[in-house]
């Protein structure tokens, strides 16, 4: 019942924040023009994304602590999700830059330090699928899912803010100052971040429960 | 009326692009308005809500399945 009421608020609020998204006002500024609406779509991915891999992160801490194996189901499932939402964050911040700062990857610090994070997670999947024995599965990769989420804070937090940089942030929070963001404009932002990170917790819930009946079918067959 | 209005564009457009140097920035609103922007809204609502549709059944069918095993 209670799932029933946060999947049906995700609906909600995704449909408002397409319909909104669109016709709402928004500031006028140059350059960008109607594409500051990507504010609404880009950004939220990233903000997904980062969710995805802390919560991912407290998971494989979690295992650590308790060597339970669901925590590692959940683990592994959080950190798909975020290379999900990472790609799509690349991809549609690819499209936004080649029609505002004139092309596709211009190997802007934010750029490069995002595609790198992304191998980092990658290689988490490909160091998985080589172990067998899942105990020492399980464990490995959570060391390595604590080293990944260490290895994004500088490559995505810290040092894109430290150089000069395409992408708005360099000068402290990007896209959060005034210029950037202006009232009528969070009335959107902010339920697009919730309603985003709610889509991608109900998606890998989905994928955490079709792991469970493998892992029941698999004992059963035994 | 709108032809009438679209000529004078036509006529008074040169003028505007010298002008629009020491514009402030503005681009065509009417691009909301009467640009068809809806027809946009209408189809990223259709995708979105196939995903949601998608996933709803989805949902069902995992849930059927863990049922299906708990009363094994």
């Amino acid at each position: 019942m209670r799932a029933i009421v946060w999947k049906s608020a995700t609906v909600l609020i995704l449909i408002y924040v397409a319909v909104m998204g669109f016709l709402g006002p928004v500031p006028e500024r140059e350059i960008l023009y109607e594409t500051i609406r990507n504010l609404y779509f880009h950004v939220p991915m990233w903000f997904t994304m980062t969710a995805m891999f802390i919560t991912s992160l407290v998971y494989s801490i979690k295992y650590l602590n308790t060597k339970q194996e669901s925590y590692d189901v959940w683990a592994v499932e959080f950190a798909n999700g975020g290379i999900l939402f990472g790609f799509l964050g690349l991809t549609t911040g690819m499209i936004w830059a080649q029609f505002t700062w004139g092309a596709w990857w211009s190997f802007d610090p934010k750029q490069n330090g995002a595609a790198v994070t992304l191998l980092i997670y990658l290689a988490y999947m490909v160091l998985r699928n080589s172990i067998t024995d899942s105990k020492s599965r399980a464990k490995v990769s959570a060391v390595y899912n604590i080293y990944a989420f260490a290895a994004m804070v500088p490559l995505i937090f810290i040092l894109p803010r430290l150089t000069d940089s395409l992408h708005p942030g360099a000068e402290g929070n990007p896209a959060f100052s005034g210029y950037d963001l202006d009232g009528t404009m969070r009335l959107v932002f902010y339920p697009a971040v919730i309603g985003w990170i709610m889509l991608g917790v109900w998606i890998v819930s989905l994928r955490v429960r079709i792991r469970n009946i493998k892992d029941k079918m698999y004992e059963s067959s035994l | 009326m709108k032809a009438a209005y679209s000529a004078l564009a036509f006529i008074a457009l040169p003028l505007f692009t010298l002008a629009a140097k020491y514009e402030p920035v503005t681009w065509d609103k009417t691009f909301r308005e009467s640009g068809k922007i809806f027809v946009v809204v209408a189809v990223v609502l259709l995708i979105l809500l196939s995903v949601f549709g998608y996933l709803i059944t989805q949902d069902r069918r995992i849930s059927k399945i863990e049922k299906e095993l708990k009363n094994k």
